[in-house]
C-alpha cells in the first residue's frame, strides 16, 4: 500500500493504549496523524503497529485548574483556536496556533501530537517552553510530569519514553504582569518557519524580569536564547541592540535549502525587536 | 470592451450568449460537484494496476535489474523492464522539432526507448513497471525489484554540461550539446553593435519549475485481441496529437489506436507528450488481456512530469544616442534535461527568435542556443513556451538600458514601439503583425495603474519600512503557427448539436466559447450545442490545444463548418420549400425565402431529414459537416501589466501589492474566461518569479520534491488583479480573435522582476534574478551593502 505495512489497534482507554504500545516494539501513537502518516506515506517511517488513541476518553479538554491553562494531548489545533479559555488565559498559544498549517491540517491535527512529535520548526513545542510550562505522561510505570526544560532533547526526540503517552500539557495562566510576543516567518503562511519566536516574560516597570525568548526553526530543538534573555532582564528595552548581538552565541542554526544559517541568524535578530518592541508596548 | 459592431443585438439569444459575451462554462456545475470524469476516475471491467520502478541515481549505468522476487509476491501478474519492451519491437519516443546545428548539420535526437536499456540519466527515470492486482500489491513489489545500477557522476547546472571534462549523457552528444542552435545575420548584428551609442548587456536566468497541474497524469491501457486495436485513456492537450505519437511507438496502423480524453486538470503544455509509462501500461494490456491503470502520485509528478523554463542568455541590446534600439543578440543555454521532449528545445531557440523581439522595432536580431543535456528531469512546454522567457529578456534589458542612459522607462518604450500606422508590420524573425495600437495598451495601463502616484505611494511604504518597486512588462507574443483544425458539426438523434474539434480543454472551458460561435452562426440555442474533443475516433485531423492556438483555430473552423452547414442546409430547405437555393437566406436559425414569411427552422429541418425525407440525389441527405480547416495564421495578443511590489528590507520578504494588466486579445469570445486565463497565468508568473525555486544537489537529487519545499503561490500571495482590455481584432481569422492563454505569464514575469529590481534598485543593484526568495532577497542586498561599504 501507500506506506509499508502496518498493524493497527483502537485503543479504549489509556490503560488500553500503554498495553497496546507494549506489544510490539517500535509501536507509535496515532493521534492527529497529520506528521505521522504523511511520514508513512512516504515510507520515512514504518512502524509495526499504530496504537490509534482518538478514541480515548478524557483527552480532549481544555480545562483551567487553579493558575494553570491544561489543555489535553487530543484537543485539537482548531478546538484551542477557538477556546476562550486559552484566547484569554494562554494568550501566547493563541497567537501562535493560526501559523500553525491551515483549517484542515488545523481541524485534525492534535496540541499533544505537535508537542510529543517535536519537529524543532513547529510553533507549540517553542510556546511549551517560553511559557515553562510541563507535560502529563503516562506510561507502563504509571504518571509523572516532566517540565518544558526537560522535555525536548533532540532533533525528533523528546524524554518520552518507551510505551509512554503525552496526556496533556499545562501551562501558567496569563497574568495581569505577563508580556508575551510571537512572530514567524515562513515561506508562505502556513509552512514550517525559516525562523520563529515565542516569548514570554514578566513585566518589572519599564523593564522585564524571567524572560524566556525560545526560537525556534534554527535548531533540533526549540532554543532559548538565555544570553539575549539575560541582557533584556539586566538592561531592559535598552539592552536590545546587545540582546540581539547576544544570539550569535545563543543559536548556531545550519543551512537549508531555503535559508542560511547566517540568514537565519538575521531574521532571529529582526524577530527579537519586533517581538519585544511589541511586548514593551502590547497595545500599540 | 470592443465587440464588433452588429445589426442584431436585438436577437435576445445573441445579447446572452453570442460572441463576446461572459457566459458561464458549461462544465463548471459538473466540476465543482466532484462530477467531472478525469482519468483516474475511468474504471474498467478486469482492470489490474501497473507501479513504476524509478532510478534513484541521476546518471548510471544499469548493470542488472532483477525482478525475479517482485514477480513471485502476491497478485503480481508481470515486472516489465526495457529488455521485455525493446524485445517486444516498439519504437522510441520522438521529438519533433526539426532543428538544425549552426552548421547545418540537423540536433542530435538520441534514440529514447520508454524504458532505458543502457543507462538512467535523472533521478525518477522509470525502468520497470510492476503490474498487479491491486495497487497496494503492484506498490509492495516495486519496492522488491531490485535495480544495480553502477552510479556516474553527474552534471546538473546547463554551463557546466558544456565542459570537456563534465559527464556526458550521450556518446553522441559531445559536451552534452543536443542543437547548437543559431538564428540572425551575425554580421548586420555585430555591424549595428559597433555604432550603438550604448549597448547595454545582462546575463538573466529564467528559473527552472516544477508545472504541477492539479490532476496527476494517469493512464488506462486496453487492447483488444479480436481488433488488434489499443485504446488508451489519457490526460493531454489533443488526443489526434497523443494518438500519432502513441502510432509511431507502437509500430501499429493508425487506426488500431484509440485515445480518450475526459477532463484533465491542467497541463499548461506537460501533458502533451506521450510519456513512457504509457507504453508499458499498453504492453501489459495487450500481453495480459486485461485494462491496466496507472496514476501519477505526487512525488512521481516532480520527478517525471516534463518541468518548464530553465534558461540562462547573455543578452544585449544596441541603442543609438536617442535611445532607439538597433540591435539585440541573446547567447545563452536552454536546459533540455536528460532526453528530448516532445518538443524541447523549441521554447529557448525558435520561440526567444519570435518573441522575444516583442512590440519594439529592432532591425537585427542574433540568437545563439545551446541546448544541454543534464542529469535532471526534461524540461519542456510550460504556458507560453519561451514567450514569456523571450519577452522578460527583452523588457528587462530595456528597464536596465533606460537606467544606463538616464532616459525614462516609459519614454524608451514609446520611442522603440511599432506605431499603428506601421502596422503590417514585419519583424526581424519575419511574423507579420497584423494589428495591434501598443501605445494605446500601454497609456491605458499607466492610466489604469495611476503610474504618476508612485512616488506617494512609495512615501507611504517607506513609513511602514518597506521598499516599493514598480515594474512596467510590456509583451507580444507569437501564437502557434498555422496547423489543420477540424471543425465537425453533427446534429443528433436527440435534438442536440455536436460540434467536434481537435483542440483540447485541459481547464480553459472550450465548450462554452465554441458554443457562442456556433450560436452566433447558426442560431442554435446554447444548451443545444455539446463539444466533443477527446475521442481520436472522432477526428478527422486535431492540431490540440498549444502556444494559444485554440480559440483562434477552432473558432475558425466553426465558422467555416457553420458556413458549409448553411450552404447544404439551403440545398435542402429550398427543395422543402419548393424555392430556388438562391432564393433562400439564412438568419437567425432559420431558411427563409427572401421576400417572403416562409421558412424553416435549422433545428427543424435536422429534425425532418432524421424523420426521412424523399430527397432527389443532388441534395445533401444530412446537414452534418466534417469540415477539416486549414487553421488561421500565429496571432499577436500582446499588452501591458504593471505590477508594485512591497520589500521588507529586514527579512527580504516580497509582497505584491498592485496589480493592472491591459491586454489586446482581439475580438474576446468570452470575456469572462479570458479573465479566468489572465488571472491564472499572472499568478504563474508570481509564483516563478516569487517562491518556485527548484532546487537540485549535486549528486542530482531534487531536494524540492514536494509542496513543503516548493514554493508554490497561495491565495494569500496574490493580489486583486485587475484585468482590462484594449482589443484590435486580428484581421487573419474569421473572428479577430487571437490567442490569450499563455499572456498572463509574459507579462507578469517582466512586471514582477521589473518592479522587484525598481525597489532593489536602491541599494545600487543592478539586476537581480529570479525568484525572489526572501533568503534571495536578503542576501542581495546585504551584498550590496557590503559591496557599498568596501
Amino acid at each position: 500500500m501507500k506506506p509499508a505495512a502496518f498493524a493497527y489497534a483502537k485503543a479504549r482507554s489509556l490503560d488500553h493504549a500503554i498495553e497496546l504500545l507494549g506489544t510490539r516494539e517500535g509501536a507509535r501513537v496515532l493521534a492527529g496523524g497529520q506528521s505521522l502518516i504523511a511520514a508513512l506515506n512516504m515510507r520515512l517511517d514504518a512502524p509495526p503497529l499504530l496504537v490509534d488513541i482518538n478514541g480515548v476518553s478524557g483527552l480532549d479538554r481544555i480545562e483551567r485548574p487553579d493558575g494553570q491553562v491544561e489543555i489535553g494531548a487530543l484537543v485539537r489545533h482548531a478546538q484551542a483556536l477557538g477556546s476562550q479559555v486559552v484566547a484569554r488565559d494562554a494568550p501566547l498559544i493563541a497567537r501562535a496556533l493560526p501559523h500553525i498549517a491551515h483549517p484542515a491540517i488545523r481541524n485534525r491535527g492534535t496540541v499533544g501530537g505537535s508537542i510529543a512529535y517535536a519537529d524543532p520548526a513547529a510553533e507549540l513545542p517553542a510556546c511549551l517552553l517560553a511559557l515553562a510550562g510541563e507535560v502529563d505522561i503516562t506510561g507502563p510505570a504509571g504518571r509523572r510530569t516532566v517540565k518544558a526544560d526537560d522535555f525536548f532533547l533532540g532533533l525528533f526526540e523528546t524524554a518520552l519514553g518507551p510505551g509512554e503517552i503525552l496526556t496533556a500539557i499545562r501551562v501558567p495562566a496569563a497574568t495581569p504582569q505577563m508580556r508575551c510576543g510571537f512572530a514567524e516567518l515562513a515561506r508562505r503562511h502556513g509552512d514550517y518557519a525559516l525562523v520563529g519566536l515565542a516569548a514570554c516574560a514578566r513585566a518589572d516597570g519599564a523593564g522585564l524580569r524571567d524572560s524566556r525568548f525560545v526560537f525556534f526553526g534554527v535548531g533540533a530543538t526549540p532554543v532559548r536564547a538565555r544570553k539575549a534573555e539575560a541582557v533584556l532582564d539586566a538592561r531592559g528595552f535598552d539592552g536590545l541592540d546587545e540582546a540581539v548581538a547576544a544570539l550569535a552565541d545563543d543559536l548556531h542554526p545550519e543551512d537549508d535549502i531555503h535559508a542560511s544559517g547566517k540568514a537565519k541568524r538575521h531574521l532571529a535578530g529582526v524577530l527579537l525587536r519586533r517581538v519585544v518592541r511589541e511586548m514593551q508596548d502590547p497595545w500599540a | 470592451m470592443n465587440i464588433a459592431v452588429r445589426d442584431d443585438l436585438n436577437d435576445p439569444a445573441l445579447q446572452k450568449f453570442g460572441v463576446g459575451q461572459p457566459v458561464a462554462r458549461s462544465e463548471d456545475p459538473k466540476l465543482v460537484r466532484g462530477e467531472g470524469c478525469y482519468t483516474d476516475d475511468v474504471s474498467r471491467p478486469g482492470q489490474v494496476y501497473a507501479v513504476m520502478v524509478r532510478s534513484r541515481h541521476a546518471h548510471g549505468i544499469i548493470r542488472n535489474i532483477d525482478t525475479s522476487a517482485a514477480r513471485a509476491m502476491p497478485g503480481v501478474l508481470a515486472v516489465y523492464t526495457g529488455a521485455d519492451l525493446q524485445a517486444a519491437g516498439y519504437g522510441t519516443l520522438k521529438n519533433i522539432l526539426p532543428l538544425k546545428n549552426r552548421d547545418g548539420t540537423p540536433m542530435r535526437k538520441p534514440p529514447r526507448p520508454a524504458l532505458p536499456t543502457d543507462k538512467v540519466r535523472c533521478v525518477g527515470e522509470p525502468v520497470a513497471a510492476v503490474i498487479a492486482e491491486t495497487l497496494n500489491q503492484a506498490k509492495d513489489a516495486a519496492e522488491a525489484v531490485v535495480v544495480d545500477i553502477e552510479p556516474l557522476p553527474a552534471v546538473i547546472a546547463m554551463e557546466e554540461a558544456d565542459t570537456p571534462d563534465a559527464p556526458q549523457l550521450y556518446e553522441e552528444a559531445p559536451r552534452n550539446i543536443a542543437v547548437d542552435f543559431h538564428y540572425g545575420d551575425s554580421e548586420k548584428v555585430a555591424a549595428a553593435f559597433a555604432q550603438a551609442a550604448h549597448v547595454t548587456r545582462l546575463r538573466m536566468v529564467n528559473s527552472r519549475v516544477v508545472v504541477s497541474a492539479m490532476e496527476p497524469r494517469a493512464c488506462i491501457a486496453e487492447y483488444d485481441a479480436a481488433t488488434g486495436r489499443f485504446t488508451l485513456h489519457v490526460g493531454c492537450q489533443g488526443v489526434f496529437g497523443m494518438k500519432n505519437q502513441l502510432v509511431d511507438v507502437l509500430g501499429v496502423p493508425p487506426d488500431k489506436v484509440r485515445v480518450l480524453t475526459g477532463n484533465v486538470g491542467g497541463s499548461f503544455g506537460m501533458k502533451a507528450a506521450a510519456y513512457p509509462e504509457y507504453i508499458p501500461c499498453l504492453h501489459a494490456a495487450r500481453e495480459l488481456g486485461r485494462p491496466v491503470r496507472w496514476t501519477a502520485d505526487r512525488s512521481e509528478s516532480f520527478l517525471s512530469d516534463h518541468h518548464g523554463r530553465d534558461q540562462v542568455f547573455d543578452c544585449e541590446l544596441a541603442l543609438d544616442k536617442d535611445g532607439r534600439f538597433l540591435a539585440w543578440r541573446a547567447t545563452g543555454y536552454a536546459n533540455v534535461g536528460a532526453h528530448l521532449g516532445n518538443v524541447a528545445p523549441l521554447m529557448g531557440t525558435l520561440n526567444i527568435v519570435k518573441n522575444m523581439n516583442s512590440l519594439y522595432r529592432t532591425p537585427a536580431i542574433e540568437v545563439s542556443t545551446k541546448a544541454v543535456f543534464t542529469n535532471t528531469v526534461l524540461v519542456s512546454a510550460y504556458r507560453g513556451a519561451g514567450r514569456p522567457e523571450g519577452n522578460y529578456f527583452m523588457e528587462r534589458l530595456i528597464d536596465v538600458a533606460a537606467a544606463e542612459m538616464g532616459i525614462d522607462r516609459v519614454e524608451i518604450r514609446r520611442r522603440n514601439m511599432i506605431q499603428p500606422s506601421e502596422i503590417p508590420y514585419t519583424s526581424p524573425s519575419g511574423s507579420v503583425y497584423d494589428s495591434g495600437d501598443f501605445p494605446g495598451v500601454l497609456d491605458r495601463a499607466l492610466k489604469a495603474a495611476d503610474w504618476d502616484g508612485f512616488e506617494q505611494r512609495k512615501k507611504e511604504s517607506a513609513k511602514r519600512g518597506k521598499l516599493r518597486g514598480r515594474g512596467l512588462g510590456c509583451f507580444l507574443e507569437v501564437t502557434a503557427p498555422a496547423s489543420k483544425e477540424m471543425g465537425g458539426i453533427r446534429f443528433e438523434p436527440d435534438g442536440t448539436v455536436t460540434f467536434i474539434t481537435g483542440t483540447l480543454d485541459y481547464g480553459q472551458g472550450h465548450a462554452t466559447p465554441f458554443a457562442q460561435v456556433l450560436v452566433d452562426k447558426l442560431g442554435i440555442p446554447l444548451d443545444r450545442i455539446r463539444l466533443v474533443q477527446g475521442d481520436s475516433d472522432q477526428l478527422l485531423v486535431g492540431g490540440g490545444t498549444g502556444g494559444s492556438r485554440s480559440g483562434q483555430n477552432s473558432s475558425a473552423a466553426a465558422v467555416e463548418a457553420a458556413e458549409k452547414v448553411i450552404e447544404k442546409g439551403k440545398l435542402i430547405a429550398s427543395h422543402l420549400l419548393e424555392a430556388s437555393a438562391a432564393d433562400i437566406e439564412f438568419a437567425r436559425g432559420r431558411f427563409v425565402i427572401s421576400g417572403t414569411d416562409r421558412s424553416i427552422g435549422l433545428l427543424e429541418l435536422a429534425e425532418k431529414l432524421r424523420g426521412g425525407m424523399n430527397l432527389p440525389p443532388d441534395v445533401p441527405s444530412t446537414l452534418d459537416v466534417s469540415h477539416v480547416s486549414e487553421g488561421v495564421p500565429s496571432t499577436y495578443p500582446n499588452g501591458c501589466h504593471i505590477a508594485e511590489v512591497e520589500i521588507d528590507p529586514e527579512t527580504g520578504v516580497v509582497e505584491v501589492v498592485r496589480y493592472v494588466t491591459v491586454n489586446d486579445f482581439g475580438t474576446l469570445l468570452n470575456p469572462m474566461l479570458v479573465d479566468g486565463q489572465l488571472h491564472g497565468g499572472v499568478v504563474q508568473g508570481i509564483g516563478q518569479t516569487l517562491g518556485e525555486m527548484t532546487t537540485y544537489d549535486a549528486d542530482g537529487q531534487l531536494l524540492t520534491g514536494s509542496y513543503m519545499d516548493y514554493a508554490l503561490p497561495r491565495a494569500s500571495t496574490v493580489p486583486n488583479i485587475e484585468v482590462l482590455y484594449h482589443p484590435v481584432p486580428a484581421t487573419t481569422n474569421p473572428l479577430g480573435v487571437k490567442g490569450c492563454g499563455e499572456a498572463g505569464c509574459a507579462g507578469a514575469l517582466t512586471s514582477m522582476m521589473n518592479a522587484i529590481n525598481d525597489a532593489l534598485a536602491e541599494f545600487g543593484i543592478r539586476h537581480f534574478d529570479m525568484p525572489a526568495t526572501p533568503q534571495r532577497v536578503w542576501q542581495a542586498i546585504q551584498e550590496a551593502k557590503r559591496k557599498k561599504a568596501a
